[in-house]
């Protein structure tokens, strides 16, 4: 400190956010702390275009989401690609949703039916969307096929939570709600008569998700394509090929540009068998892994799943679920190079599993985590 | 970039907010966004007035445009056949001038050079001066901001205390 304590004087704003454009997103949230107007600053749209010129929005690890002890919450990490201890970032109460998206510009979606969360793990914010309808309306209470999946519309620059919701017997109902903008749910038409499942992924503007076409044992899946722009609808028929009676069996993933179910042979470990479709058309891939999944799971004693791709184009297989017993891995799979690398992440929770009624209790999911400066308000 | 406005030889007499003139080519001054603008509107005759920039603030200025235009008219003849390489260690060496030019400058220098650039709005330098601030800031507590910056914190002692919650992890 050899200079004097003659402090640099009032700095024209324009100016102060043009610095404030060149921090990096920690050093921003600290400048939140100095005033009114450098809180309100850093939160506006201007300042978030601008910041993003130097910091551009990209994959730079691992999130990792699982419940918390006694299911009273849901815990983000953020874990380096390379493995080694995780970081915890927060707890998101009341439990584990019932589905979390993907990372979304580094955004994600928490799916509690008629009430939705939306969380940037990178900034700790959480907001909760306004429930879809009263929480005491008579129809609160058949939610099981009410389902929220998110959206980005790269034109508008807009976010977007879908919801779809089917009570059997009634047409189903498509609402959509603008982060930012709206301020209670829209309702849209044009949407199918089908029952969706809670997976989802949004891919170039577009949020893919598969519904069942009844609740018969007969139904069959098809896959929808939600324009988050236009705000329009579209159904993919599936092949019958494609496995869908156990909810295990299939991932919906982003493979190369486009959504791509992937399926798990029983018979053969290493085979995974990764289905793409593009302009309603679909290609099998059958990928062979250099060494058996099985051998592997049944070294770890648990499943391993594939939860998507990362920047390299690897496969990312995690395991479904924290084990006490079990060292935690994730795997990369170089589909180009057909090579498998594997790597430890330490410090996640481990539970004994004494609630084995809460099926999710264990539940760990593993996507990319991208640093976004986008706040809510 | 050349506009029928703007000849070589010509200069522009730029006089600082203590009254000293500075003799600037004109393909030099078209770095700065207000002068390129008045000399396309052919108002530059006689001495130009820059209440807001005093004169070590001015030489400080046009030292980093003369550097600039020269890397400039060097670079566009060198980009037509050299090769890459050399178009790189130029790149190169001018970051280092630039990091040099403005790591010798203290506290109150650097402040006035923001203020200057900006109401000249010479985009580049004003870039340099604010990441050289910035990387001042990083890490720094709320406070240190303050004193920096000569800001004076309007939150009640329990908004400060929310916000300083809600953002605990950042401080961490």
């Amino acid at each position: 400190m050899e200079q004097s304590s003659t402090s640099i004087r009032s700095i024209p704003s324009a100016i102060i956010l043009e610095i404030l454009a060149k921090l990096p997103l920690k050093s921003v949230v600290r400048f939140r702390c100095v005033s009114k107007f450098c809180n309100y600053s850093v939160i506006t749209p201007l300042f978030v275009k601008s910041h993003t010129t130097h910091f551009p929005i990209k994959p730079i690890g691992l999130l990792i989401t699982c419940s918390s002890r006694l299911q009273s919450g849901q815990m983000f990490f953020y874990a380096d690609y390379n493995g080694g201890s995780a970081v915890p970032l927060l707890i998101i109460p009341p439990r584990f949703s019932r589905y979390t998206t993907k990372s979304l510009n580094g955004l994600l979606c928490l799916d509690f039916g008629i009430c939705a969360h939306i969380c940037n793990p990178s900034t700790r914010q959480v907001i909760t969307l306004p429930f879809v309808v009263p929480e005491n309306s008579p129809s609160a209470s058949s939610t099981y096929f009410c389902v929220n999946s998110f959206g980005f519309d790269p034109v508008t620059k807009q976010h977007k939570v879908l919801n779809s919701w089917k009570v059997p017997g009634k047409d189903p109902e498509y609402r959509v709600f603008t982060l930012g903008t709206d301020r209670s749910w829209r309702l849209v038409k044009g949407g199918p008569c089908y029952y969706s499942q809670r997976e989802s992924i949004c891919i170039g503007g577009i949020i893919y998700f598969r519904c069942w076409t009844s609740t018969c044992k007969s139904s069959r899946a098809v896959l929808v394509a939600f324009d988050v722009g236009k705000e329009t609808f579209q159904v993919i028929q599936i092949p019958d090929e494609i496995s869908v009676d156990d909810k295990n069996s299939t991932d919906l993933i982003a493979f190369a540009g486009n959504p791509a179910i992937v399926s798990y042979d029983d018979e053969d470990s290493s085979l995974l068998i990764v289905w793409t479709v593009e302009d309603s058309i679909w290609y099998k891939n059958g990928l062979v892994m250099p060494s058996g999944l099985q051998e592997l799971q049944d070294e770890q004693a648990q499943l391993y799943y594939v939860s998507g791709t990362i920047q390299t184009g690897e496969l990312v297989l995690a395991p479904r679920s924290v084990s006490k017993k079990q060292h935690f891995y994730v795997l990369y799979f170089d589909v180009l190079k057909n090579v498998i690398r594997r790597v430890e992440i330490s410090g996640l929770p481990d539970y004994v599993h004494q609630f084995n009624d809460f099926s999710c209790i264990d539940t760990v999911t593993v996507s990319n985590f991208e640093e976004n400066i986008l706040s809510f308000t | 970039m050349s506009t029928p406005s703007v000849s070589v030889n010509r200069v522009l007499k730029l006089k600082s907010s203590d009254g000293e003139i500075f003799e600037v080519k004109q393909t030099v001054a078209v770095q700065s966004g207000v002068l390129k603008q008045m000399m396309e509107d052919g108002c530059t005759e006689g001495e130009i007035p820059l209440n807001n920039v005093d004169s070590p603030t001015l030489a400080k200025i046009i030292e980093w445009c003369n550097k600039h235009h020269d890397n400039d008219v060097e670079g566009r003849v060198l980009s037509e056949e050299r090769e890459k390489e050399k178009e790189k260690e130029k790149a190169a060496d001018m970051k280092k001038w630039e990091s040099e030019f403005i790591d010798a400058l203290n506290r109150d220098e650097i402040y006035f050079l923001l203020t200057g650039s900006n109401y000249m709005d010479i985009k580049e330098l004003l870039d340099c001066a604010a990441q050289k601030v910035a990387d001042m800031v990083k890490g720094k507590t709320p406070e240190a901001i303050r004193e920096m910056f000569n800001i004076q914190s309007d939150f009640t002692e329990e908004e400060e205390e929310a916000i300083r919650k809600e953002n605990q992890w950042a401080f961490d």
